[in-house]
């Protein structure tokens, strides 16, 4: 899958792009407004990740550019800027997304999985590690063939993890990507839905003590156990 | 009190007018009413003259009686009496209707003149003021004047001090009624013997008679008027006064609306350009088109006064937005090469678990900018909202959710109605829910109780949020929307929070044309209550 990155401060761009290589996504970076719709007008991009505030021309100006020139390319906003007023106005430019700084790569990702998949018809609805299956589109979980009642917030963790079993995801990152970014980051709320899912999994009754799907990382967060 | 300027204005003028009409209405009223007794006066006593030198039959008399009805303007017979007496004080003639209290030798009779003698004609005046007076006064208020025909020219005042309290308007007293107050001793030139003839007031019957009286030395007349023949006059006047007082005060009222209305035009036009800022912002001006200088002035301060408002909410509007810029894009970094090094550091390492400290730190600290640039936003009226349909149910459903997660210690009650839809940003709405669920978890007692409910109204949705409560201070209560402001007094960290979350709760609502209001429901039981306009949902 190929990425282009408009952005023009360097240390974000540097993250963003590794963030994007190790998910296996194939990026092009450019640090200006005119460089990036260059690219952007060239073509081949599955999606493009367009900064707001840019030397040469600003996001706003490639978006509305690309749209009259009937380039549909998938595109996430990213501001620093007035959030609200940038957001209204990107969105009713045609944007399909958007994130505002500072955000999590982790997210950024997350997003451009889901527009992908918006886009590209839905190939990949199902995701399944081990015995657990998850849909996407019926949002609906089972565990050995057994459906697990889940609630929107507990589909939308468990899907958030399984989308990279074995990587560890800070409550943080996980909060802010199924509560929004509001929630104060010293909150439990996370542990506690991991616990309900836990306990939802296990009433099914047929799991091992101490082989939780969900593994708890002390200190740190939680990550979907890697099944060899 | 009446609060309005132009009520006021209006009242006031009609009051001012009022007063000087009724003023200057009974000046003349009274005036007139000088006048016209002393017309009546002037004529029975002339005619009373002129008729007393003849000798004529009883029918004759009768004839003139009626000659006199008309001539002096009386509309009714019963309203003029005649008596004709010879010199031995015979009666030649009385008028059917004379009146039988009223004795014809008890009338104040002039003296009759001798022929070949210095004549003296003796008349008196009364004001009808003074008439119930008459038989007591009569001697004093006798004003003697000799006179003759030739000297009835204006031009001669009198040069004694006034016996009687002069009437109003006295320096345009007409020469006539000067001449009566002439003094008494005054030389008088031989002629022929004219009549002694005076004229005086009369009560008989209870009705108030002006009468002439006329003597020589054969015969003496009296002719008399009823004084209503005045007041009737009079009582015309008085009516086409008491009529017209109050068309001229409605009149004046209406003018004075009418024209404070127009002078105060340029103050509307003020109040709506203030509405309008209000509204719109700070960029609105007022138009200067033909207004009056004093108000020219005015709009052009107001306007001067406006543009140094907006270009110093602009530069703070700017200054924070740029603020909050200039912190994002290192807070951007900050958590971005945080957001690797996690992911670099060995699972479950004290490494990882440190940077993930900080990481929380760090998303603290853009939560915060984020919110001052909200309200800096708010501040300056620019906290526009991009309305979609939101399902406020599944919302309220959600939080539901989460409130039980994130305080399983509570009872958590809700009463949501299905299905509401609202116009709404979904993702500013939902801050202002959790923020409100977070208070209720924060500031509530042990065992206590959460309850979310919807209350629908006609133009209205409410959305309430009440829980148990330790009791807020009763000096903190209207403090609890201002910023910074927390319950907790030390502003310790055992309670999370910086206290931004409710004012931007409120602006969020404020920019949906809603609001949030607070209340203490009893001891022990607060709610909020989230008001959005049904409007916006269409």
């Amino acid at each position: 899958m190929k990425v282009l990155l408009v952005e023009d401060e360097k240390k974000i761009a540097d993250f963003v792009c590794t963030g994007f290589k190790e998910q296996g996504f194939v990026v092009d970076y450019c640090a200006d407004g005119v460089g990036g719709f260059a690219h952007a007008s060239a073509g081949g991009y599955d999606v493009i990740v367009l900064d707001i505030m840019l030397p040469g021309r600003d996001g706003l100006s490639i978006l509305k550019g690309l749209r009259k020139a009937g380039d549909a390319t998938p595109i996430i906003l990213l501001t620093a800027r007035n959030e609200l007023d940038d957001r209204i106005e990107g969105l009713s430019l045609g944007a399909d997304d958007y994130l505002a700084k500072p955000f999590f790569v982790e997210e950024l990702i997350a997003r451009v999985q889901a527009l992908v998949r918006r886009v590209s018809g839905e190939r990949q609805n199902v995701l399944a590690v081990g015995d657990l299956h998850l849909d996407r589109i019926s949002r609906e979980v089972t565990w050995c063939g057994e459906t697990v009642d889940l609630t929107g917030r507990e589909f939308n963790l468990i899907e958030y993890l399984m989308r990279s079993p074995g990587r560890v995801f800070t409550r943080t990152q996980i909060l802010e990507h199924v509560w929004g970014y509001d929630f104060d980051p010293s909150t439990n709320v996370v542990d506690v839905c991991i616990q309900r899912i836990r306990k939802k999994i296990a009433s099914i009754g047929v799991i091992a003590e101490g082989e939780s799907l969900i593994e708890s990382v002390r200190g740190v967060g939680y990550r979907f156990r890697k099944l060899a | 009190m009446i609060n309005s300027f132009r009520l006021r204005l209006a009242l006031l003028s009609a009051l001012l007018t009022g007063l000087s009409l009724v003023a200057f209405g009974l000046g003349t009223w009274w005036l007139i009413r000088d006048i016209k007794i002393e017309r009546i006066d002037a004529e029975v006593r002339t005619n009373a003259e002129r008729e007393v030198s003849r000798v004529r039959s009883a029918a004759e008399w009768s004839h003139i009686e009626s000659k006199l009805v008309s001539s002096l303007g009386v509309r009714d017979s019963g309203d003029l009496l005649l008596l004709v007496q010879d010199g031995g004080g015979q009666t030649l003639y009385r008028s059917p209707h004379w009146p039988s209290s009223l004795d014809a030798a008890n009338l104040p009779w002039p003296e009759r003149q001798t022929a070949r003698t210095t004549s003296r004609i003796g008349w008196l005046a009364i004001s009808e003021a003074r008439a119930t007076n008459v038989a007591s006064d009569m001697p004093l208020l006798l004003v003697q004047a000799s006179r003759l025909p030739e000297q009835r020219q204006p031009g001669t005042p009198g040069n004694d001090p006034p016996d009687r309290e002069p009437p109003p308007g006295d320096g345009t007293q007409p020469a006539e009624l000067q001449q009566r107050r002439d003094p008494p001793r005054r030389e008088l030139r031989p002629q022929g013997p004219p009549p002694g003839s005076k004229a005086s007031s009369l009560t008989a019957d209870g009705r108030i008679w002006r009468i002439g009286l006329a003597s020589t030395q054969t015969a003496r007349i009296a002719v008399a008027v009823d004084a209503q023949v005045i007041d009737a006059d009079m009582k015309g006047i008085r009516n086409a006064f008491l009529v017209s007082l109050p068309l001229a005060l409605l009149l004046i009222g209406f003018a004075g609306w009418a024209f404070s209305s127009r002078a105060l035009r340029p103050l509307q036009k003020l109040t709506t350009a203030t509405r309008r800022i209000t509204a719109e912002g700070l960029d609105q001006r007022i138009v200067i088109q033909g207004e009056d200088k004093e108000f020219v002035e005015l709009i052009e301060l107001f306007n001067s006064m406006l543009a140094r408002l907006d270009r110093s909410f602009k530069q703070a509007h700017r200054f924070s937005a740029d603020a909050a810029h200039e912190l994002k894009t290192p807070l951007a970094i900050l958590q971005g090469q945080l957001e690797r090094a996690i992911h670099s550091a060995e699972d479950g390492s004290s490494m990882q678990a440190e940077l993930s400290g900080i990481l929380d730190e760090v998303r603290r600290l853009s939560t915060i900018s984020r919110k001052l640039l909200l309200l800096s936003q708010a501040d300056a009226g620019r906290l526009k909202v991009h309305c979609e349909p939101f399902d406020l149910s599944k919302a309220l459903a959600e939080l539901v959710e989460d409130t039980r997660m994130l305080a399983p210690h509570l009872k958590v009650t809700s009463e949501v109605h299905p299905d509401l839809i609202v116009g709404a940003d979904g993702s500013l709405l939902r801050q202002v829910f959790h923020n409100l669920i977070s208070n209720a978890i924060k500031y509530n007692v042990k065992n206590g109780w959460i309850s979310i409910s919807t209350v629908l109204w006609p133009q209205k949705i409410e959305v309430l949020v009440a829980n148990s409560s330790p009791g807020i201070p009763i000096g903190d209560r209207d403090k609890i929307f201002e910023r910074f402001f927390r319950a907790d007094p030390a502003h310790s960290r055992e309670v999370e929070g910086v206290g931004l979350g409710l004012s931007v709760s409120r602006e969020i609502a404020r920019a949906h044309g809603g609001d949030i209001s607070f209340k203490v429901e009893t001891e022990g039981a607060v709610r909020f209550a989230l008001f959005l306009p049904l409007a916006a949902s269409a």
